[in-house]
């Protein structure tokens, strides 16, 4: 057989895999260090702000991608 | 310590819900199989399975140590939070393929997926064993966390010893009754139980420092006087960006046990995907104890331990029915993370290690993963955990880190139909024995974590050796990947000529 690395075979796929790339980068330096000053937002610290941005992040692309993949129930 | 008798009858009575509902979880099931006892049946609906991994992944660590953290470093705890979010990544993306190969290959373990995408038992097996090693010490110390709050909460009347041998006989038990279903059910109560503890007791500990209803108070009082506990490297100056970022990708690459055998529990495919969805709304519960542990910074400044911030505010400050639910938060947090780990070693040594070892049938493997769960409490995690041996951290630290190091195994799941049985060999054995070394002798150099350094050993390592070495078998891996890239794996067969390599 051809051997072969997996990877996006669609638009789409593209899209959301560059989109979960993205969410990954958005915890780790240099755009961590982006927050890293001991200012208030919204009465919490930026990086704490910044963390639950992150989190939001990845719940709405996660419904997005649900959306878009049209995950059915015949997986059952 | 406390004095008053209410703080241990409200973490009494909830284990006594717990037992109950443990119990319940059976539903007059036969539990004579690993497919039932071992991953549910494969029946979990997305709210209990949504339940069960987020109950399972906040530990003790959520209620004692991350307002410790917070207490001792400031924000860097927030990493915690970051990497359980990308954990929903990977179970949204891994997760449903699991559950897929678990369904249509039989697999009820990580070790058993493991021997037959690489035809090897041995490989399965060793997996098995050295991440056993990560599971038990975890286990360990969340049995230890959790006496420690029975002795709390019992104003010193109940020993560790005794609180270990009470919380190991429930979840022995529940566990053995009733196998993954007590697990999901227990982690669903646990984990209403620990939002509403965490909500409940950070927002009564932030209107008793500051007298106001949000957190704001306690961070402009910070910024004030102790503006370092809000950046980076923290209060104590050792979290820098490196390990940060280090920490956040090994914590996220690490695919323990237990995570594995709920996946394999769930419904559908269709499941996983929904809960993983919602999985990263439910780490709102760290932000109020990492608060309660903001507010000791300047509340407390004295502790001997970081860890035990919360409760000693907790005891100075709130009123006892308040500290009872602390303790029954704290003590959901932990017996939710240690029954998944006792359960999933239990199933990895009769399933991954006897069977193959002894050829038993699968009803004596089943028989053999329910009972042995007795004596792995009884004579590894009681005696250890009643021990509290100074060392365990490092155990834990060294067992996780090895955890990583399987990633080349998964890579050749999911990403890499090139794997080969040799390359995941080397590219384990060497990325562990990095990892040891930059634990035990010279820890995290540079500022990286050591699972980082081990996975940059592994991963070439691993590339070389597969492309060297014979492949898996064309129809084992065509098995695998009509699952993890259906429609790539088709294309393969005709068109594919990128990136790809003929054996």
């Amino acid at each position: 057989m051809k051997h072969y690395v997996v990877r996006p075979r669609s638009m789409t796929g593209w899209i959301l895999t560059l989109t979960f790339v993205a969410l990954i980068a958005m915890g780790l330096w240099p755009v961590i260090g982006w927050f890293n000053q001991p200012r208030l937002w919204l009465g919490l610290p930026r990086i704490a702000v910044w963390t639950y941005v992150i989190v939001l992040g990845c719940w709405l692309v996660m419904l997005i991608a649900n959306h878009w993949l049209k995950v059915s129930s015949h997986d059952d | 310590m406390t004095t008053s008798l209410l703080p241990l009858w409200i973490t009494l009575g909830y284990i006594g819900i717990a037992l109950f509902i443990g119990l319940r979880a059976r539903g007059g099931r036969a539990m004579d199989s690993l497919e039932e006892w071992g991953v549910a049946g494969r029946s979990m609906g997305p709210v209990t399975l949504y339940l069960l991994i987020a109950a399972g992944s906040i530990s003790a660590y959520t209620f004692m140590g991350a307002p410790g953290w917070a207490y001792s470093k400031g924000v860097a705890v927030f990493y915690v939070v970051i990497y359980l979010s990308y954990l929903a990544l990977v179970a949204w993306y891994c997760g449903p393929k699991v559950w897929a190969f678990g369904q249509r290959f039989g697999h009820v373990t990580q070790g058993a997926a493991i021997a037959d995408r690489y035809q090897s038992p041995l490989l399965g097996g060793l997996a098995a064993l050295v991440m056993s090693i990560g599971s038990l010490a975890y286990a360990v110390l969340q049995t230890i966390g959790s006496a420690y709050i029975l002795s709390v909460m019992s104003g010193g009347r109940i020993p560790v010893w005794a609180g270990v041998v009470v919380i190991l006989g429930v979840i022995a038990i529940y566990l053995y009754v009733s196998g993954q279903r007590a697990i999901g059910l227990t982690n669903a109560f646990q984990g209403i139980l620990m939002l509403v503890v965490a909500w409940t007791v950070g927002l009564w500990a932030a209107h008793h420092a500051t007298g106001e209803l949000g957190f704001a108070g306690v961070f402009d009082r910070l910024a004030n006087e102790r503006p370092a506990f809000l950046t980076l490297p923290g209060g104590d100056g050792k979290m820098s960006f490196a390990f940060w970022t280090t920490s956040i990708i090994v914590s996220m690459l690490s695919f323990m046990p237990p995570v594995w055998s709920q996946w394999m529990s769930a419904r559908s495919a269709e499941t996983i995907r929904r809960s993983a969805t919602w999985l990263p709304t439910y780490y709102i519960v760290v932000l109020p104890m990492v608060v309660v542990g903001f507010i000791g910074i300047t509340a407390l400044p004295n502790l001997d331990r970081a860890d035990t911030v919360a409760l000693e505010y907790a005891l100075q400050h709130l009123p006892s029915w308040l500290v009872g639910l602390l303790g029954a938060g704290t003590l959901a947090a932990a017996m939710s993370s240690c029954e998944p780990f006792l359960h999933s070693v239990s199933m990895a040594y009769a399933k991954d290690i006897a069977q193959p070892l002894f050829r038993l049938s699968e009803a004596t493997t089943a028989r053999l993963a329910r009972r042995l769960l007795i004596p792995i409490m009884a004579l590894i995690v009681a005696p250890v955990a009643i021990s509290e041996p100074s060392n365990l951290i490092m155990i834990l630290l060294v067992g996780l880190g090895f955890a990583t190091q399987v990633l080349p195994a998964f890579i050749g799941m999911f990403l890499w139909t090139r794997a080969s049985r040799l390359g995941v060999l080397a590219g384990i054995a060497s990325g562990f024995s990095v990892t040891l070394a930059f634990t035990l002798i010279w820890p995290n150099p540079l500022g990286i974590h050591a699972g980082f350094w081990g996975l940059m050993v592994n991963l070439p390592l691993f590339v070389v050796v597969s492309c060297l070495t014979p492949p898996v078998r064309d129809d084992v891996v065509e098995r695998f990947f009509a699952i993890s890239a259906p429609g790539f794996s088709k294309a393969s067969k005709s068109t594919f000529s990128r990136s790809s390599s003929r054996r």
